[in-house]
């Protein structure tokens, strides 16, 4: 850590009551905290667009995708992506 | 291990192509400027993709895709079908509007795919500014 990071973190720690290690901690939850709501927010917009992912996945397999129009390929892709993502920072936020 | 949208920021990123290299929801969008963006889309559970450069002066109805490489294997389209990396696949609009259809290296190993994904998009802002 840099030293300037490590002068200001004693500081606050004179003021605070809190420890190094609860001020990193409490850092760190932020931060997955703020992801999760950020991954929330995209998924409750393709929840409003599609209903659900199964349903998506069904209108794919019955529509197909038109060369000219990726977007429900690209929007299927990224739903499974906001949903490996947040179950990663829920396992790390449990871990905490 | 790292996730898959920090690597390719950080790839598109050391590319200096892009304006801007942000993460919305679950994708990447790399901006080159006003109308044009590169969407990279990934799914770490199947290994899915999709890398597009989009332009939105375009003026053919859809996602606005000026070229892309993705592994949807489009139906009725015996073109498609016919190419060795089937479903992996890469298209571009020709000057007709038409669309052509072309074998592609990429297989969903994504932050290796950027390289190639910059290489591309480099010859062709080389052509396009050669050509004004």
């Amino acid at each position: 850590m840099p030293s300037l990071s490590l002068d200001l973190l004693e500081e606050v720690v004179a003021i605070l009551p809190f420890s190094q290690e609860d001020l990193l901690y409490k850092g760190i939850a932020t931060a997955i905290t703020e992801r999760i709501v950020e991954l929330k927010r995209a998924n409750q917009q393709f929840v409003k667009r599609y209903g659900s992912r199964r349903e998506l996945e069904r209108k794919i397999e019955t529509e197909g995708i038109s060369p000219d129009d990726h977007t429900p390929y690209g929007d299927l892709l990224e739903w499974r992506a906001i949903g490996h993502e947040l179950s990663q920072l829920m396992r790390l936020l449990r871990a905490l | 291990m790292i996730i898959w949208h920090k690597l390719v920021r950080d790839k598109l990123l050391a590319s200096r192509l892009f304006r801007d290299v942000n993460l919305v929801g679950a994708k990447v969008r790399a901006t080159l400027d006003e109308v044009q963006f590169l969407d990279i889309h990934y799914d770490p559970t199947t290994g899915s993709y999709s890398y597009a450069l989009i332009d939105l002066r375009l003026p053919f109805p859809g996602d606005k895709r000026l070229f892309g490489w993705d592994d949807y294997p489009h139906e009725g389209g015996p073109e498609m079908k016919a190419l060795p990396s089937h479903p992996h696949h890469f298209q571009r609009r020709t000057a007709n509007g038409r669309w052509l259809f072309e074998p592609s290296p990429m297989r969903g190993d994504v932050e290796k795919e950027m390289d190639i994904v910059v290489n591309v998009l480099q010859a062709y802002l080389a052509r396009e500014r050669s050509e004004g």
